[in-house]
Parts: C-alpha cells; sequence; structure tokens
C-alpha cells in the first residue's frame, strides 16, 4: 500500500507540473472559447481515473496532451451546437502541437512576461491587469477611465503586441545566456 | 496578409471575436505561412500566461482533485473493499496537503441589521462560495448598511455603504468606493487596498480610506505606517505616519487633510435608527422629478406634491390649480404611458410612514384620474433597487375639500434617499391622466459618516 501511495503522489506531482503546459496547449487548441478552465478539469479527472494506465517512464506530457485533445474534441461540438465558428480543428490540434513547450520553458516565459509587464506604462498596465484579471469588459473599464472603448482596443492590441516581441526577446536573451 | 492584419486577427481570434470572412483567410494564412504559426503560438502562450499571472494560486482551485477523490472513494464503497477505501483515504489526506482549498473562506462577511448588499462571484458552480463569504474575484456591492470583514489573513474591515469592492486576493482589495476601516495584523503586513485615486500598502497597521465619487480619495492613518501612490497625475508616493491624514490630489501630489477618525465605523452597528423620534420629512419641491406634467395654463406641476399647496390640518383641499400633479396623459404635452415621479429626499432616511393624498380635482368629479395601482421602489442611489412589498394599490380620493389621505406604515421600514412611485393605472379616469395631490414621508435621517 506503501508504494501505491508513493506512486499516486508522485503522479498527483506530474498533473501538477504540467498544469501550465497543459492549460497553454488547451489554449492553443480553442482559441477565443470560453470553457479553457472547465476542459482543464475534466482532463485532470480523467487523467486521474486513468492513472492506472499511465506507464511510468513513458512521456507522461504526450499522454496528458491526448487526452486534453479528446476533451477539447467533446467541448468544441457543443459550441458547434451552439452556432459558434471555430477554427479548423486539425489546423488548431497542428498549431497546438507546433507550439508545445515544457513546463521549464513555460516558467521562464511567465517570469518574462513579469519583467515586460512592469515596463509598461501605468495606464497599459491597468489596462492588461483590469482585462485579465476582472475578465470584465473594455466598455466598463471605458467607463471608468473616461476613454472610448474603441481607442482601449487599440491600445489593449499595441500592449499585446508589445509583450509579445518583449517575451520573445527576453527569451532569446535567456538562451545566449545559458 | 501583412503583418499587421495578421496580429489584428489573431488578438482577434484568441479574444473570441474574429468575423467568420478574417476566420477563414486567417486560416489560410496559418496553413502556408510558418510566420503567422508562429505568431499563433505566441499569442496562446501570451494569453495563458496572462491568465496565469493574474490567476496565480486559482490554478490549483481548478483541479478539482477533492471532488475526484471523494468520487473514487465513493465508486470503491460500492465495488471493493474496504482495504481500497483505506488507500484512497491515506491518498485523500496526502492530496489534501498539495489541491484542496483551505477550508477556510478568503473573506467572510457580517453584516449590521438592515444591511442590503448583493454579492457576485468569479467562480462559479460548484466552485462558487457559499453564503457571505468572498474569494478572489468575487465583487460585493453594499447598497446601504454596514458590513465587516474578516480576512483569513487576519485583517479585519468596517466599510460603510455605499460601496463597491472586489477581492482580488487575499492581500488586495479593490475599494471602487465606500468608506472603509481596516486593522491589519503584523502577520499580514503587506495588505493592499487599490481606490480609483490611490494604491495604499499596509506597514502594519490602522488605516481608514475614503472613496466617493464626487471627492478626491482620503486615507486616515491611526496607528503605524502606510505606504500611498497617487494613481495619476504625478502619480506621487508618500509614507504615511499615526496621526496623519492625505487627500490625493487632482495633480497626482498629497494633500494634507484633518485626521477624522469620526468619519470611520470601528464596529458594527448593532441596532436599526431609532425610529420613535420619525418627523415629516421636508422635500424641497426641485427635488421632485414627474415623468411628465400638463401642458397648458393648469397649473399642475410635480412641486405641488410636496410644497404643502392644498393642505390644511392634513386635510386636502378639491381644488385642483396650484395644488395638485397631473401627468400628460394621451397628449397633453406628449403621450406619457408609464408615468412616475421620484422622490429624492436629500439624504439617506429610514422611513416608516408615508402618507398619499391621491388626486382629488372636484367639481367635476374627476378623481378617477388618481393614481390606482402603483409600484413603490426605493434605493440609497438612483439606481434604486428595492421594492417596497405589500403597497400596490392608492385608493381613489373622496372629492370633498377635506379629503384625509391615505396613509402606510404596515411595512417594515426602510432605509432611502430615492423613492419612486410607478404609476400602472388610475382609477378609469380620461386621456390616460394620472395625478396626486400631495405625499409625505416620514423618517429619522440616518447618520452617515461624513455628515458627523
Amino acid at each position: 500500500m506503501d508504494r501505491d501511495v508513493t506512486q499516486q503522489a508522485e503522479f498527483v506531482g506530474q498533473i501538477t507540473r504540467h498544469q501550465t503546459a497543459l492549460r497553454a496547449y488547451i489554449i492553443s487548441l480553442m482559441p477565443g472559447m470560453d470553457g479553457v478552465s472547465d476542459v482543464l478539469q475534466e482532463t485532470n479527472v480523467v487523467l486521474w481515473e486513468k492513472r492506472g494506465k499511465f506507464q511510468p517512464g513513458t512521456n507522461f506530457r504526450a499522454w496528458a496532451c491526448a487526452i486534453a485533445r479528446y476533451e477539447v474534441k467533446t467541448h468544441r461540438r457543443k459550441m458547434l451546437r451552439l452556432g459558434m465558428t471555430l477554427l479548423d480543428e486539425d489546423l488548431a490540434e497542428q498549431l497546438a502541437d507546433r507550439g508545445e513547450e515544457t513546463p521549464e520553458k513555460l516558467d521562464e516565459r511567465l517570469r518574462a512576461l513579469d519583467k515586460c509587464i512592469n515596463r509598461l506604462e501605468d495606464g497599459g498596465r491597468q489596462l492588461v491587469e483590469h482585462r485579465y484579471h476582472s475578465e470584465a469588459s473594455l466598455e466598463e473599464f471605458a467607463t471608468r477611465s473616461g476613454r472610448s472603448t474603441e481607442s482601449l482596443r487599440v491600445m489593449l492590441f499595441r500592449i499585446r503586441a508589445a509583450l509579445k516581441k518583449c517575451i520573445n526577446n527576453e527569451l532569446a536573451i535567456n538562451s545566449t545566456r545559458s | 496578409m501583412n503583418r499587421r492584419e495578421l496580429e489584428i486577427h489573431l488578438q482577434d481570434l484568441f479574444d473570441g471575436r474574429l468575423e467568420s470572412g478574417d476566420l477563414e483567410s486567417l486560416q489560410q494564412e496559418l496553413r502556408n505561412n510558418p510566420e503567422a504559426q508562429d505568431a499563433y503560438c505566441d499569442y496562446a502562450h501570451l494569453k495563458n500566461s496572462l491568465q496565469l499571472r493574474d490567476e496565480g494560486v486559482d490554478l490549483m482551485n481548478v483541479v478539482p482533485m477533492d471532488r475526484v477523490v471523494e468520487r473514487r472513494q465513493r465508486r470503491a464503497l460500492e465495488y471493493a473493499g474496504l482495504g481500497a477505501v483505506a488507500a484512497l483515504v491515506i491518498l485523500g489526506v496526502v492530496l489534501a496537503f498539495i489541491f484542496i482549498r483551505k477550508p477556510q473562506p478568503t473573506l467572510t462577511l457580517v453584516t449590521s441589521p438592515g444591511t442590503e448588499l448583493s454579492i457576485s462571484h468569479k467562480l462559479t458552480g460548484e466552485d462558487a462560495p457559499e453564503g457571505l463569504t468572498l474569494e478572489p474575484g468575487s465583487r460585493l456591492e453594499i447598497r446601504h448598511g454596514t458590513v465587516e470583514l474578516e480576512f483569513a489573513s487576519g485583517v479585519r474591515g468596517i466599510v460603510r455603504g455605499p460601496a463597491n469592492l472586489t477581492l482580488l486576493n487575499e492581500g488586495l482589495l479593490e475599494l471602487d468606493r465606500g468608506t472603509a476601516w481596516f486593522e491589519v495584523p503584523s502577520k499580514a503586513t503587506g495588505f493592499q487596498v487599490n481606490t480609483p485615486d490611490l494604491t495604499l500598502i499596509d506597514l502594519g497597521t490602522e488605516f481608514g480610506i475614503r472613496s466617493r465619487p464626487d471627492f478626491l480619495d482620503e486615507v486616515h492613518v491611526f496607528s503605524g505606517k502606510v505606504e500611498v501612490r497617487n494613481r495619476y497625475g504625478l502619480k506621487k508616493g508618500a509614507q504615511l505616519e499615526a496621526g496623519q491624514a492625505r487627500v490625493a490630489g487632482p495633480g497626482g501630489r498629497w494633500k494634507e487633510t484633518p485626521l477624522r477618525r469620526d468619519h470611520f465605523l470601528t464596529k458594527l452597528p448593532s441596532t436599526e435608527p431609532d425610529l420613535t423620534n420619525a418627523a415629516l420629512i421636508r422635500i424641497p419641491p426641485e427635488n421632485v422629478t414627474a415623468s411628465s406634467t400638463v401642458v397648458g395654463l393648469f397649473n399642475r406641476s410635480a412641486d405641488h406634491l410636496v410644497d404643502s399647496s392644498g393642505l390644511d390640518g392634513g386635510q386636502h383641499t378639491n381644488a385642483v390649480k396650484g395644488n395638485m400633479w397631473l401627468s400628460s396623459g394621451d397628449d397633453y404635452g406628449g403621450e406619457d404611458y408609464n408615468p412616475s415621479v421620484i422622490f429624492d429626499l436629500g439624504a439617506i432616511y429610514a422611513i416608516n410612514r408615508f402618507h398619499v393624498w391621491n388626486y382629488n380635482e372636484n367639481p367635476p368629479n374627476l378623481t378617477d384620474r388618481g393614481v390606482n395601482r402603483v409600484s413603490v421602489k426605493y434605493g440609497t442611489t438612483p439606481g434604486l433597487g428595492s421594492t417596497l412589498t405589500g403597497i400596490t394599490n392608492f385608493a381613489q380620493a373622496d372629492g370633498i375639500s377635506t379629503d384625509p389621505g391615505e396613509s402606510f406604515d404596515e411595512f417594515r421600514p426602510f432605509k432611502a434617499r430615492y423613492i419612486k412611485f410607478d404609476i400602472i393605472s388610475n382609477h378609469g379616469g380620461d386621456n390616460n391622466f394620472c395625478g396626486l395631490s400631495e405625499v409625505q414621508f416620514h423618517g429619522v435621517l440616518v447618520p452617515e459618516p461624513e455628515k458627523r
């Protein structure tokens, strides 16, 4: 029994370690769709229930991504029934595979993002925090900040483009150091 | 597709707002252009990172391992032997350290009697907090009354409504509006409050903070120290010590202001306002707004509803001119099929009685123009928000020259500054006219910290 518990705890550790990567993978598979957290949650449940089938020493990430892919398919079917227009499924899978990164690389991305956000002007930082923390609409922020929604949309576009560029620069600098 | 178009389409795609026509051309680009594919991956990672950065440790809460374990335990009980259950119970204990959210809510609320509030949560479904508790992302609106905040970290606060606040995480509160006092134990030093005008970081202290829509935000430090930063203009920072109070000036500088402990409550008021001294609330005529008034020389403006015109010793005359209000009805100054009257009491009162003298024009007897079905709405802000239950009709006036009117006092006293009569019908009168003669509210002023 001790060995079982140890193995199960190790399995839990694997799920934990790959949460960020799994989440990124799911976002890639279903861009712009609501329900990323739900799909991740379902993926975790299935991973746990199928843990007996996982062979220690094999590629956990590949196995978890395969399950996530299946859960996204289920979610896509629901969205299609609701009449949503979605990115082509094969293309999304191809892009998600292309963007797959290790948990370590994703941690590096988070650190780079932190640096890059700190370089933003206060107004930009507040807009990003509003958009991603509260998940409230731009209209709400526009009312609060006294700016038009369209100008905020343009501002958000520029900020995200700048953050993407800044993160890639940071990652490039890190890779030359290592 | 040029680079800019590509980036716009990708961002719109991840925002869920890409038009189907643009989606087709973006797909084409993504199939053929490796640079576009890389940009797609970058934006996917950016979205993930931005969401994770703000959700932080909440990431663990989306992993419902506690529920998984429970489900497994139930199955084990159904299909397996006791040994298997024991193994899972042990595992459950292991997982508890890793996954399961602390049973203690991040923030618990206690309210004073008569407080009206609403809570909305970011977490939904089974993850949604229950009862008077807040978790990161939860938003609290206090329409009126007072609420005590008890943080799991040990921070204690008293917030007076009207107030709006959002719990961003255990150590960060966004106070959009309200008057709040906080006591922060040393173990929770670093507790932060953001208002529209300022950011405050506690350095182990007791402080008050006021944020009101039409005034600049204020900080009052009663003990210890706080660090404050103006969010606009020059964005000046300052460290304030016990006995100091500052206003976040419009240019981003700090202005001195007298320390006012009396602006803040440090414990919940235990009782409702004492209504034994309830009295007539004088409402200036300019504080009455009617949806319409009949035009011409009839002199039936809404001013007459509160100016005591035609009222003598609690009895109202039946002489209409200069003494009553009448809506414009079908077309006597525009169509008004949804007549209403709003009374602004000028301050928040606890109201335990009101008296209505209905439309009393006679002769000719036109009392059937008086209000019949009505909905009485109230609130401490112009948005109202509450409806007085149990009052649905005003009786038709007698048409006599000494109309006693109708008194309403069989309701639970309510707090309001704004009261609206939403008029649904008259008593069968002509031209959809609706009228009233006089309205009086009785109550006591609810002490507001700002007015002490």
